[in-house]
C-alpha cells in the first residue's frame, strides 16, 4: 500500500468518538492583562477544541500568549471572555480538570521517581497498590525500570522528561496538557523524545493538547494544528495532518509532509516578522 | 580516607601549635596561674575538676535541651502562622527584629524579678535567643518555593493544604535545617547566661563559683566544655538533617 492511500483511507474520522463530547472545548476565549496604566491583550477570541482520543497541537511565535491559554484551561487564570468546557461541563476558572506537564520537568527533588510519578494522582485523591505497581510496570516500560527509587537529580534530562510525562499520563484526568514539553532538550534528545510520545500516544490515545513551536514535532504528532498569530494571540489556521496512524519518523521525508511543514513555517515567520515589526515602531 | 585526612592534619597541627606556644609562654614567663593557666593545668582540672563538675554539667545540658526544643517549635510555629497570615507578617516582623536588638544579659534579670529563680526564666531565656534563627530561616524557605513546581500544584488543582505539606514545607527544609543549627549552638549560650544570673547548679553557676575563688584553670575548664556542648549540639542537628535530607543533590564544596 502506498503513502497516498493510506492517507486517504484514514481521512474520515471515526464517527463513535465525534459524537461524544469533546474533552475540550475551549470558545471564545480573550484575555488582557493590565500593567500599569496600559492594558495589554494576550489572546483574541480563541476558539479550539480536543476531541477524545485527538493529539492537537498549538504552534505560534513564542511569547504570543499559549502560556496563558494553559493557564486559563487549567483555571489558573479567569478570562475575560469565553468559556471551557470539558465533556460537556463548564469549568471555567476551575481548578484540577487537566494533567499537565510543564516546559521544565519540575520533579520534585526530595521524592523518589515513583513518588513523583505518583504525584498527581495523590493530589486527587489516595495512592493504593494497584496505582504503585502501574506506575512500576510504565516505569519499566519507558525505560526508567530500576530508577523507581532514585532521586530527580540523579537522571538525565531525557529520563527526567520522561518521567514529568509519565506523570501527567497517570493522572486521572482525560485531558493532558503539554506545555512545550521538549523545548529545554538538546536536537538529539529531542528527537529521541518526539519518537517516544508518538509510540506511547499511539499506545494510549490520550485526549492531549500540545503547546510547541517546533513545526516538525507539531507535524509528526499531531491530528490536528492551530497555528496561532503573535501577540494579541488569535488562531490564524486550523490545519488537519493527514497522515495515517500508526506513524513512523520515516514520514518527515514524505512529499506531503515536506509541503505541509514549509505552509506552516511561511505562516510562523510572517507572524514572527509581523510582531517584531510592531515592537520596533515603539 | 586520604582526603579526609589531608583536611583534618591542617587545623589540628594549628591548635597543637597554639597549645605548646600557650604551654611555653606561660613557663618561660612565670606568668601566675590565676592570671593564666597553662593547657597543662586546665587539663590537669578536667580529671580533678572538683566541686561536682559532672553534675553541673548534666544541669545545663538539661537546660540547654528543654529550652532549645521549647525555642525551636515556638520558631517554627510562629514561622508558620505568620507565613499563612501575610497581614501579621507584615505587622509583627518589625517586633520580631526588635527583640533581637534587646542584649540578652540585660534582659535575664528582669525576668529573675518577674519570674523568679525557678525553670521558667531559663527557658524564657534561652527560648528568646533561639526562636529568631529558626523563625527567619522558615520563613525565608517558606517564601521561597520553586515557582514552577508552585505553578505545577496549582495547575493538577492542588488545595492550599496540599501545596503547603507536599511543596512548601519540604522545599523549606534546608533552610530550616540551617535556621535550626544556629539555634542549637545559640542554646548552650543561652543557658549558661540564665544560670549566671540566677541557679544553684549549672556551668553557670559552676563558672561563677569558680571566679569568687580565682580559680581561672576551672573556668577554662568549663568554657572548654561550653565549646564542646555548643559543638555536639550542631554536630546532631547536623546528623539528624542529613538523615532527613538525603535527597538533596551534592554541592561541589
Amino acid at each position: 500500500m502506498s503513502i497516498t492511500e493510506e492517507i486517504r483511507s484514514d481521512a474520515k474520522p471515526a464517527t463513535a468518538e465525534t459524537e461524544l463530547p469533546p474533552a475540550l472545548e475551549a470558545s471564545g476565549i480573550s484575555k488582557s492583562f493590565r500593567a500599569k496604566r496600559s492594558s495589554l491583550q494576550v489572546l483574541d477570541d480563541i476558539t479550539l477544541t480536543v476531541r477524545k482520543g485527538e493529539f492537537v497541537s498549538i504552534v505560534g511565535p513564542s511569547g504570543s500568549g499559549k502560556s496563558t491559554l494553559f493557564h486559563i484551561i487549567g483555571g489558573l487564570v479567569k478570562p475575560d471572555a469565553g468559556t471551557v468546557r470539558m465533556n460537556g461541563t463548564d469549568v471555567t476558572g476551575e481548578q484540577g480538570h487537566i494533567s499537565y506537564m510543564p516546559q521544565q520537568p519540575a520533579l520534585f527533588p526530595w521524592r523518589t521517581i515513583e513518588d513523583n510519578v505518583l504525584l498527581s494522582q495523590e493530589v486527587q485523591g489516595s495512592v493504593d497498590q494497584a496505582a504503585r505497581e502501574n506506575a512500576r510496570y510504565w516505569l519499566d516500560k519507558v525505560g526508567l525500570g530500576g530508577f523507581e527509587k532514585a532521586h530527580p537529580h540523579t537522571l538525565s534530562g531525557g529520563m527526567q522528561q520522561r518521567a514529568a510525562f509519565l506523570r501527567a499520563l497517570l493522572s486521572p484526568q482525560e485531558l493532558m496538557c503539554l506545555d512545550e514539553p521538549f523545548s529545554a532538550l538538546d536536537a538529539l534528545t529531542r528527537s529521541d523524545m518526539q519518537r517516544w510520545l508518538l509510540d506511547i500516544w499511539e499506545e494510549s490515545r490520550r485526549s492531549v493538547l500540545f503547546i510547541t513551536h517546533n513545526i516538525e514535532e507539531a507535524l509528526l504528532l499531531s491530528s490536528r494544528i492551530y497555528v496561532f498569530s503573535g501577540r494579541p494571540a488569535s488562531v490564524l489556521q486550523v490545519v488537519d495532518v493527514p497522515f495515517p496512524r500508526p506513524r513512523r519518523e520515516e514520514i518527515i521525508e514524505h512529499p506531503d509532509f515536506i509541503k505541509l511543514r514549509r505552509e506552516l513555517s511561511g505562516w510562523m515567520r510572517e507572524e514572527q516578522q509581523k510582531m517584531q515589526g510592531s515592537r520596533s515602531k515603539k | 580516607m586520604r582526603r579526609w585526612w589531608s583536611q583534618v592534619w591542617p587545623p589540628v597541627v594549628a591548635v597543637l601549635f597554639f597549645l605548646i606556644v600557650w604551654q611555653l609562654c606561660t613557663s618561660l614567663f612565670h606568668i601566675e596561674k590565676w592570671i593564666l593557666p597553662s593547657p597543662g593545668d586546665i587539663a590537669e582540672q578536667t580529671t580533678g575538676g572538683g566541686a561536682d563538675l559532672w553534675g553541673h554539667v548534666l544541669a545545663t545540658v538539661r537546660l540547654t535541651l528543654e529550652g532549645f526544643i521549647i525555642g525551636t517549635l515556638v520558631g517554627l510555629v510562629i514561622a508558620l502562622i505568620l507565613h499563612m497570615v501575610p497581614f501579621l507578617k507584615s505587622a509583627l516582623y518589625p517586633l520580631l527584629i526588635l527583640s533581637q536588638n534587646i542584649p540578652t544579659i540585660a534582659l535575664a534579670p528582669l525576668l529573675m524579678i518577674w519570674f523568679g529563680f525557678g525553670l521558667l526564666p531559663k527557658i524564657i531565656v534561652i527560648t528568646l535567643v533561639c526562636f529568631f534563627p529558626v523563625a527567619v530561616a522558615t520563613m525565608g524557605g517558606l517564601k521561597q518555593t520553586d515557582r514552577i513546581m508552585l505553578n505545577y500544584m496549582q495547575m493538577i488543582g492542588a488545595n492550599k493544604r496540599q501545596i503547603f505539606a507536599k511543596l512548601e514545607l519540604p522545599h523549606a527544609l534546608p533552610s530550616i535545617f540551617s535556621g535550626i543549627k544556629i539555634a542549637a549552638t545559640y542554646s548552650v549560650m543561652g543557658a549558661v547566661i540564665a544560670e549566671w544570673i540566677g541557679a544553684d547548679k549549672g556551668i553557670g553557676y559552676y563558672m561563677m563559683l569558680q571566679k569568687a575563688g580565682y580559680r581561672t584553670d576551672r573556668m577554662f575548664v568549663a568554657i572548654m566544655i561550653i565549646v564542646l556542648l555548643s559543638l555536639l549540639m550542631f554536630g546532631l542537628i547536623a546528623l539528624l538533617e542529613k538523615w532527613l535530607v538525603r535527597w538533596k543533590p551534592k554541592q561541589e564544596s
